[in-house]
């Protein structure tokens, strides 16, 4: 499986890797261009030599998790040939393909193409804030243009992993929206939060600064269902009823 | 036939249960067989499986005075084994196929098999109840016949470049319902442009505002089905799509929108040029 051009949906997959005891979905939930609730966890340093990509924790201890997201992401960015990961404290490798992918092999249902997988995170972002296309746009920092690029079905466009986080990190704010209410935010993105800070402005941001994001969809969660009525909603209240459209007839068929 | 008391016709068919959507039964089909005419050409003799459904409106039917409508529209349809998908959901203004209730009888029938019957014909007939057809059916039939008069007529040009009919349907499959309407605006909508020309399009996909505000599956859903829409025009040789294109909650879609845009469906991409 070349891992540059396919990405996999796992999340789904309640298989365990034969490393450690950690589940794929825990895995792949931090990985930048894989479907899942992101994590935020920051990959872990991967350098490449002489044709070896080597994976090594940065952290005090060994842990596994971020050792494997960071495999994971040099995979999907490199072709070399051999992976290891090192343990700093035992100093054990461990040659990685051997181990995690011969005992993976995601049925393939759970196979997502590049552009679908891309397409799939933009309408959950679009979806859950009611977003207008130049809106999506701003916040993944791209032209309407490169937008209607990311939106086709074009396979041989390939975000760089700096975009693929950038979308990552943005459709787990957009899952974090959804768990707090199921109506878009449309008419209070660019409402004012604080002093000129809006949410648009903070998705926009460069930087993606979690916790100011959070504070601001927690306060726009709590009004957006609070709205005035509308007149039609006004009608609907006196018992006035919508006229069927042609879809809601029964089908011919 | 019974013409004195023709003033409480509207009430005797009433009375009877005539409505629009009702199917004669097959003796009263026989008894008015020989009215069943175009102009200048024999009747058509109904033949087995062929039955009639009443297509005028019911305010129409029950008019009180016979004189103010002299007249009920009639339908021929045959009756079908399966419905045939190619004339079914207002694929085409010049066919359709439909059931008449769930998992009632199938019909199927041309738009131009359609005969006046002088309204006392129908005196002293009741329906057949269990063929005739239930509202949402009756409805639907209505809506296919109005669409002849009322869909755009848009540049065959247009018709060619755009995708077909199947391509879009399976697109829209899932999203049929929640989707209320789809509205396109065409720049040169009244020409025929040479190749070297692009239409420009505007399309907006219209959701319920409340389904759009309250229901997030069913946002993302639509969000998903109109991307891969805009995605497929775009890929569509001498189709510029607009860049405002977009979903938008009922709400948002004004008036103003409506008079600058035609509704879409599928059998506007009925060219003239369409094999009968």
């Amino acid at each position: 499986m070349d891992l540059r051009n396919e990405c996999v949906v796992l999340e789904s997959s309640p298989r365990q890797i034969s490393i450690g005891d950690i589940s794929l979905s825990e895995l792949v939930s931090g990985l930048p261009c894989f479907s899942g609730t992101s994590s935020g966890a920051t990959p872990c340093l991967s350098k490449r030599q002489r044709g070896w990509t080597f994976i090594v924790s940065t952290g005090t201890g060994l842990d596994r998790r971020d050792c494997l997201i960071g495999l994971f992401t040099a995979l999907l960015e490199s072709t070399a040939n051999s992976f290891l990961i090192v343990d700093k404290h035992t100093k054990a490798c461990i040659d990685a393909r051997a181990n995690v992918f011969l005992n993976w092999a995601p049925a393939n249902s759970e196979v997502r193409s590049n552009a679908e997988l891309r397409a799939q995170r933009l309408v959950k972002i679009k979806a859950a804030f009611g977003m207008s296309n130049s809106d999506l746009a701003r916040i993944c920092r791209i032209s309407r243009t490169q937008l209607y690029k990311w939106l086709s079905s074009d396979e041989s466009l390939q975000l760089t992993p700096a975009n693929w986080q950038r979308l990552g990190d943005l459709e787990r704010i957009a899952q974090d929206w959804n768990e707090l209410t199921s109506s878009p935010a449309r008419d209070l993105l660019n409402e004012r939060i604080h002093g000129r800070t809006t949410l648009i402005s903070l998705l926009a941001s460069q930087k993606l600064d979690n916790g100011a994001i959070r504070a601001a969809i927690e306060k726009l969660a709590k009004t957006v269902s609070s709205h005035p009525l509308r007149r039609d909603e006004r009608l609907h209240q006196r018992g006035v009823q919508p006229k069927p459209l042609l879809g809601e007839l029964a089908r011919d068929d | 036939m019974p013409l004195a008391g023709s003033e409480k016709i509207g009430q005797r068919l009433h009375t009877a249960g005539w409505k629009s959507g009702s199917v004669l039964t097959p003796g009263h089909a026989r008894a008015i067989e020989s009215v069943l005419q175009r102009s200048g050409r024999s009747p058509e003799p109904l033949l087995p499986g062929d039955f009639l459904i009443v297509v005028s409106q019911t305010c129409d039917i029950v008019a009180p005075k016979l004189e103010t409508e002299p007249y009920i529209e009639v339908l021929l349809v045959h009756e079908r084994d399966a419905v045939d998908s190619r004339k079914s959901n207002l694929r085409s203004t010049r066919h359709i196929s439909f059931r008449a209730r769930p998992k009632g009888v199938i019909y199927e029938a041309h738009a131009t098999n359609r005969f006046w019957v002088p309204r006392e014909l129908f005196d002293e007939y009741a329906p057949d109840v269990n063929r005739s057809l239930d509202p949402k059916a009756s409805k639907r039939l209505s809506a296919w016949l109005g669409l002849r008069y009322t869909r755009p007529a848009w540049p065959e040009e247009l018709v060619r470049r755009l995708p077909k009919p199947p391509e879009l349907e399976k697109i829209l499959k899932d999203v049929s319902e929640a989707v209320a309407e789809i509205h396109i605006a065409i720049s040169d909508a009244n020409r025929e442009l040479p190749t070297h020309e692009d239409y420009r399009l505007t399309v907006y996909a219209i959701m319920d505002a409340d389904e759009y505000r309250r229901n997030r599956d069913s946002r993302e859903k639509c969000t998903g089905a109109f991307v891969k829409l805009l995605d497929l025009l775009r890929q569509c040789p001498g189709i510029v799509v607009d860049e405002d294109s977009d979903l938008l909650p009922g709400n948002e879609f004004t008036w103003q929108m409506a008079r600058m845009t035609d509704q879409w469906n599928l059998a506007n991409l009925t060219a003239a040029s369409e094999e009968d």
